[in-house]
């Protein structure tokens, strides 16, 4: 009976502090709080708690109305920042690609061409026998290896005219051939005659069926030097 | 008085502190989205003092319901400030000036539970303005205590929380909140007054 009385007392000063009652029991609850204290302290703490509530979902709502100008916030800035992080990649990429170059470029410079030492490959370049060697044969393998001491004394138009001369004899092996072709594009290239380098390199570069073995890198080597030679510079 | 400038909307440190104690629901949003212009001053300082944007965001949260429940609970008040100077214009202290200052000692807290620098209080308490006696600054306790939602969502059912939800802050009809819950008007009035008779406890502690 008592829980039925305070809950019907508790919904009279809600509707009162919610301002719903009629004019009337507005006046009644208002002559109660006059006049009665233990009434008056009652419908306080209500409107007290009544008001702590609204404040309290008032603070939630804040709450969530900066949690989302913060998220806003965020995304934009991330927004605003992935073009630079993109930026920033490509530059690294750009840098990267730079350092490569250079150290390839310095690589393909300043190593010298290496080609297959024809010195230990005597019968490779000559065959094992070699009685039946003619007079111009024997010229032509001299020459090879002068031309090979000339340029490596720096003599390299010495070395051009050796190697020119071992290239004219026609019946050696194709091994030495090639070879005395490649020694002397590289030695035109140290001579600065680019372009008759440039003839021989690319007599041979798509050989599919040469003997002499050349390897890419000393290709590109050779190749690297004769662009720089017809445009003036010398290795 | 102090006009600060908003992207759409702009209120006169008076108009906030107004504003906030009429206590409706839009008017506090669009209060709080105003104030919002300070998180970036707030972020430079706890980046400044070894934070990270994150750190101030949580700052920001926390100055911001300190900032109404101390505007609500009328502890913070725009007082003049004295001037010896009769002719001077009156002066006021700026809520900028009073949110920063609230950030800086929220951080502070934070720094010091946190235990991230050495000798950063000696440092950080040597910057700060002592001239705190017309603030209740120095009263401010951590977002835990002073948070009113905290407070009601750590004592009272879920139950108890949406109705006392749907019938003082989004102003739903006792017969709409039955049946929305699928229970009886009669029910939905002896619950809400249940938890308004914990609630009421609680706070008259």
């Amino acid at each position: 009976m008592k829980q039925a009385e305070d809950h019907e007392e508790f919904n009279t000063i809600e509707a009162y502090l919610l301002n719903q009652l009629d004019k009337k029991t507005m006046a009644d609850v208002e002559y109660r709080i006059k006049n009665d204290s233990e009434f008056a302290k009652k419908v306080k703490e209500i409107q007290h708690t009544q008001l702590f509530i609204k404040e309290a979902f008032l603070e939630r709502s804040a709450l969530e109305t900066i949690k989302a100008l913060q998220q806003k916030d965020r995304e934009k800035f991330k927004k605003e920042t992935q073009p630079k992080r993109k930026t920033v990649y490509w530059k690294k990429v750009v840098s990267f690609a730079a350092a490569a170059s250079i150290i390839i470029i310095s690589y393909l410079s300043l190593t010298p061409v290496e080609f297959p030492d024809t010195e230990n490959d005597f019968h490779i370049t000559r065959g094992l026998d070699t009685t039946n060697f003619t007079r111009e044969q024997r010229i032509a393998f001299s020459q090879f290896f002068d031309g090979q001491a000339h340029f490596a004394e720096g003599e390299y138009l010495l070395a051009v005219r050796d190697f020119e001369n071992a290239a004219t004899v026609k019946n050696v092996r194709p091994y030495f051939r090639e070879a005395t072709q490649w020694h002397l594009a590289l030695a035109y290239t140290k001579s600065g005659q680019a372009l008759k380098a440039e003839r021989i390199y690319k007599q041979f570069s798509e050989c599919v069926d040469c003997e002499y073995p050349i390897s890419p890198v000393n290709r590109w080597k050779l190749w690297w030097r004769i662009q720089w030679a017809k445009n003036g510079r010398l290795f | 008085m102090n006009k600060i400038k908003l992207m759409a909307e702009t209120f006169t440190d008076q108009q906030v502190v107004d504003g906030l104690l009429k206590r409706e629901k839009s008017l506090t949003n669009r209060i709080v989205a105003y104030l919002y212009i300070y998180q970036e001053s707030i972020t430079h300082m706890v980046m400044a003092n070894n934070g990270r944007t994150e750190d101030a965001e949580d700052v920001f949260q926390e100055m911001i319901i300190i900032f109404l429940n101390q505007v609500w609970d009328e502890k913070f008040k725009l007082i003049k400030l004295s001037s010896d100077d009769p002719e001077e214009e009156e002066k006021y202290i700026k809520i900028s000036t009073y949110l920063y200052k609230l950030a800086n000692r929220i951080w502070l807290k934070k720094m010091l539970r946190d235990k991230k620098q050495q000798n950063w209080e000696d440092k950080f308490l040597a910057l700060q303005d002592t001239n705190d006696e017309y603030t209740p600054l120095l009263q401010i306790t951590s977002e835990e205590d002073s948070s009113r939602f905290k407070k009601m969502y750590s004592q009272l059912k879920e139950d108890c929380i949406k109705i006392l939800d749907a019938f003082y802050f989004q102003d739903k009809s006792i017969r709409e909140i039955a049946d929305e819950l699928k229970i009886t008007e009669a029910n939905v009035k002896v619950i809400k007054h249940r938890c308004i008779e914990k609630l009421k406890k609680i706070i008259t502690r």
